[in-house]
């Protein structure tokens, strides 16, 4: 049985969560495009949704506008040129994108190439759970609720190193947090988030 | 949730694999758990469970921002340079990569053979006492490193020592034991100013580990080695 296709009209009745869906499918479908036909048109519906996000992103860890918007362009180069190995089964496209502009980020502050561990070295299977879109959204917004529902000196902590190249210690220094509370906050967040998430892939399998 | 966890990781190793995957690691450290990842399914994961994080943070963000007007446009123009000169991969050179008990390494990961350019050009064993060597693989190693290998002997041991830095020691080959559990290669070890310890290689096989430390040690740290 087929589904009835949905009308413009009916498209203005979407909820968010399903044009979030809807996004999600598309940014996937977008990177398949650019793997396979280096279609511009998918890299331009691409670039249109991550560039202001990853100029927003970067800025927040204190780069300067020009700056944060040379590393977004590098990393969305990365991304066409690297599209091919983008598994969506694996991760979403956000999360590929975000390890992109983390080590292009570090590949720009410490002048270092950032290792990676080589897929070919794999001493284990892969765990990793094989997911479709329906199921990749419900774990971002699974994701996005976590991190709403951390305490909010946790979460403030979590968030910072994302954000910013601080270690620990540096936290420490700026926020004139004891390093001790620092890691054990971090923990605490982490914690959370692991039991929450390990219980959320399980109900995923 | 079961807690038969075989190795339980403390709370330094999972301190050591958040900032990995934030990116806040510094370089070296960062080569250690690169290496390590693919043996440890359970910190692979936490890995990737932190950048689906990181992901969910860029979606996040606010979409309304503005962005370079030319900025689109001359990145298409790059795609275009990019897809004349497509195809041009650069070539590995990995067959100069020293060999190090002679055997060669049953289990080197090509990760620190990219990263670690020194493995590359001559780098020699220094002998510390009788049954332990030391290998400098920092770039300029005249007076401290952050970053060399230690080849112990069956049954060698390390006196025990403290450290006012993080170090993070992977082990390559063989296996060795201290105070809080036994290690075989693959393993991943991470010790700061808050614990001690006193290593011994395993009495049949000796061990082969890499070592990386947060800043860089004076030589002065091995003199009782």
């Amino acid at each position: 049985m087929s589904t009835p296709e949905k009308t413009a009209s009916q498209e203005h009745y979407l909820s968010s969560r399903d044009r979030e869906k809807n996004l999600l499918s598309e940014m996937i479908e977008a990177m398949d495009d650019i793997a396979k036909h280096q279609d511009k048109q998918a890299f331009i519906k691409l670039f249109s949704y991550y560039a202001p996000r990853l100029k927003s992103f970067l800025m927040r860890g204190g780069f300067p506008e020009q700056k944060a918007e040379e590393l977004a362009q590098e990393t969305l180069l990365v991304v066409w040129k690297r599209a091919k190995s983008f598994n969506p089964k694996k991760a979403s496209p956000s999360t590929w994108i975000y390890t992109i502009a983390r080590n292009k980020k570090i590949d720009y502050l410490r002048k270092h190439l950032r290792p990676e561990p080589n897929p070919e070295d794999l001493k284990h299977d892969d765990q990793t759970h094989p997911i479709d879109a329906l199921q990749r959204k419900q774990e971002s917004e699974e994701i996005t609720k976590l991190m709403k529902d951390l305490p909010k000196e946790q979460a403030k902590l979590i968030k910072k190193a994302f954000y910013e190249d601080k270690s620990h210690q540096e936290i420490a220094d700026e926020t004139s947090i004891p390093l001790g509370t620092v890691k054990s906050r971090i923990r605490l967040a982490l914690k959370k988030l692991k039991t929450n998430l390990n219980e959320e892939m399980m109900s995923l399998s | 949730m079961t807690k038969n966890a075989r190795k339980s990781p403390t709370h330094q190793y999972q301190d050591i694999l958040f900032e990995y995957a934030v990116g806040t690691l510094p370089s070296p450290l960062s080569l250690a758990v690169a290496a390590h990842l693919p043996y440890e399914p359970e910190a692979f994961q936490f890995v990737r469970k932190l950048e689906a994080v990181g992901g969910s943070l860029i979606d996040m963000e606010d979409g309304s921002v503005n962005i370079g007007e030319c900025l689109l446009e001359q990145t298409l123009d790059m795609l275009e340079r990019e897809l004349e000169q497509d195809n041009q991969e650069v070539p590995t050179n990995s067959n100069d990569t020293l060999s190090l008990f002679g055997k060669g390494l049953s289990c080197f990961p090509s990760v620190l053979e990219q990263h670690i350019t020194t493995l590359r050009k001559k780098a020699e064993w220094v002998k510390l006492s009788e049954k332990i060597e030391f290998m400098c693989l920092s770039e300029s190693p005249e007076e401290s490193t952050d970053i060399f290998m230690a080849r112990l002997q069956p049954g060698a041991s390390i006196p025990h020592h403290d450290h006012d830095f993080t170090e993070v020691t992977f082990v390559l080959e063989g296996a060795f034991s201290d105070e809080n559990g036994n290690y075989k290669a693959g393993s991943l070890l991470v010790y700061d100013e808050e614990n001690g310890h006193h290593p011994k290689a395993c009495p049949e096989q000796g061990c082969l580990c890499l070592c990386v430390t947060s800043k860089p040690v004076s030589y002065e740290f091995f003199k009782d080695f």
